[in-house]
């Protein structure tokens, strides 16, 4: 944890991002998205309208969504950061693939990770529920449906694996 | 990118973090108590808001502070919006803050900092002024209790060491009446955001998104008196125009919500 550091000079912050360390150097005003798209080459989360808007900047700091677009690097090197490439064949992922859940791809990492989190917290989520917190993300193909579709059976599989 | 470097302080208590303020202030450097981040690090990218140093109180333990005590809730004012919403009971609390901004940013935004930024709405705010909720405040003084009412005034009377500590709310189930409208899409500021409580002849009315900033009165209406016609007119001047929409609409929107509250609404049992 960092508790003082000046606008002139870098700092080393440790990150534990999808369960291994990386070392970074960073100012102050280094956001969360910058640092791992650009030090630690992890592009899965992407800049989209970097104004906390369009959620494609998504990742999960301790399982939470947050935007990394709107998080400063500094304030997150105790946290456990989940990006895209740490999600390894979950049911999400699955269908997104069978069920149309993307086209140009731009938005999908940062849905994935939302919906996974919401899936993970809420298995039981209602539609209202699953509304709220997906309308968090927007996807310019406006591909919802095939989204909406990929959701619901991710969490039909997942009830069932849980029963 | 954020294009100016910043100093990065973050202090683990209260008083600390109020004594680096006041140093900072002494110094001529513009130091601002950082939580969320959502608000500030949106105005640090377009150039709109500048810092020479940032205070992080998100690690301070009673800004996160979640409870009941002595039949009150107590709330930290770094705790975020989704985290009230889910561990919190007061429903007419919960569904103004379920409207603000997205569920994901909802896990950033904090009440203090939703209540104390620089935004025009701060739309949080309109329940617990209608609820008469208690603000804690800490300074080089000490922390001390206010009335939120006494406190609020367009935006929070803070100094600029002053730093919102939590939030005390007594809720007793009382009825209460809400109503939010946007210009397009749900997730969105609003052009009309109204929330009121009624104890008896005491009508609480707050208004976000009607005028420059939030407005908030308590009216005292007789069981005689029309209370649609006498609360439109303390508002009806207050009506804000902008390019979302015009003085005339809001002053439409108002009036339609008072019929909805005054004629079907909780709030309309005569007592």
């Amino acid at each position: 944890m960092v508790n003082s550091v000046r606008n002139d000079r870098y700092t080393e912050v440790i990150l534990n991002i999808n369960e291994s360390q990386h070392q970074v150097l960073i100012k102050p005003n280094t956001l969360l998205l910058h640092t791992l798209r650009e030090q630690v080459g992890l592009t899965g989360a992407k800049g989209g309208c970097e104004n906390s808007d369009c959620g494609a900047c998504t990742v999960l700091i301790d399982g939470i969504p947050k935007k990394s677009c709107m998080t400063l690097t500094i304030e997150v090197g105790d946290r456990e950061i989940t990006t895209i490439e740490g999600l390894n064949d979950t049911e999400i992922q699955r269908a997104f693939i069978n069920f149309n859940g993307f086209q140009c791809g731009y938005c999908t990492s940062g849905f994935l990770l939302n919906a996974h989190a919401l899936l993970q917290n809420k298995p039981d989520a209602t539609e209202e529920e699953k509304k709220e917190w997906l309308s968090s993300n927007l996807c310019r193909c406006t591909g919802y449906e095939g989204i909406k579709k990929a959701v619901d059976h991710a969490q039909e599989m997942i009830q069932k694996n849980n029963k | 990118m954020i294009r100016f470097d910043f100093n990065y302080e973050k202090p683990e208590t209260i008083l600390k973090a109020v004594e680096i303020m006041s140093d900072c202030i002494e110094s001529n450097k513009e130091t601002i108590y950082y939580a969320g981040g959502t608000e500030l690090l949106t105005n640090f990218r377009k150039g709109k808001v500048h810092a020479d140093v940032l205070i992080d109180i998100k690690g301070l333990k009673p800004l996160n502070t979640l409870k009941y005590e002595k039949g009150a809730l107590v709330i930290g004012a770094a705790v975020s919006l989704n985290r009230i919403i889910e561990e919190s009971h007061i429903s007419p609390l919960n569904e103004v803050l379920r409207e603000i901004a997205d569920h994901t940013t909802r896990n950033s935004l904090t009440l203090g900092g939703n209540i104390c930024g620089r935004l025009p709405y701060r739309e949080a705010v309109l329940p617990l002024l209608a609820l008469n909720a208690t603000a804690v405040i800490a300074n080089e003084n000490g922390i001390n209790e206010k009335p939120l009412r006494e406190v609020f005034d367009k935006r929070m009377k803070l100094r600029h060491n002053e730093l919102l500590v939590e939030i005390i709310v007594e809720y007793k189930n009382q009825k209460h009446f809400a109503k939010r409208i946007t210009e397009g899409t749900d997730i969105d500021y609003p052009i009309f955001h109204l929330f009121a409580t009624r104890e008896d002849d005491i009508w609480n009315i707050a208004l976000s998104g009607y005028g420059a900033f939030p407005i908030f009165e308590s009216i005292k209406i007789s069981s005689e008196e029309d209370p649609k016609s006498i609360i439109y007119n303390v508002f009806k001047e207050d009506a804000k125009k902008c390019s979302r929409a015009s003085i005339e609409y809001r002053q439409h929107l108002l009036l339609c919500t008072l019929e909805d509250m005054v004629k079907g609404g909780e709030l309309s049992e005569k007592r």
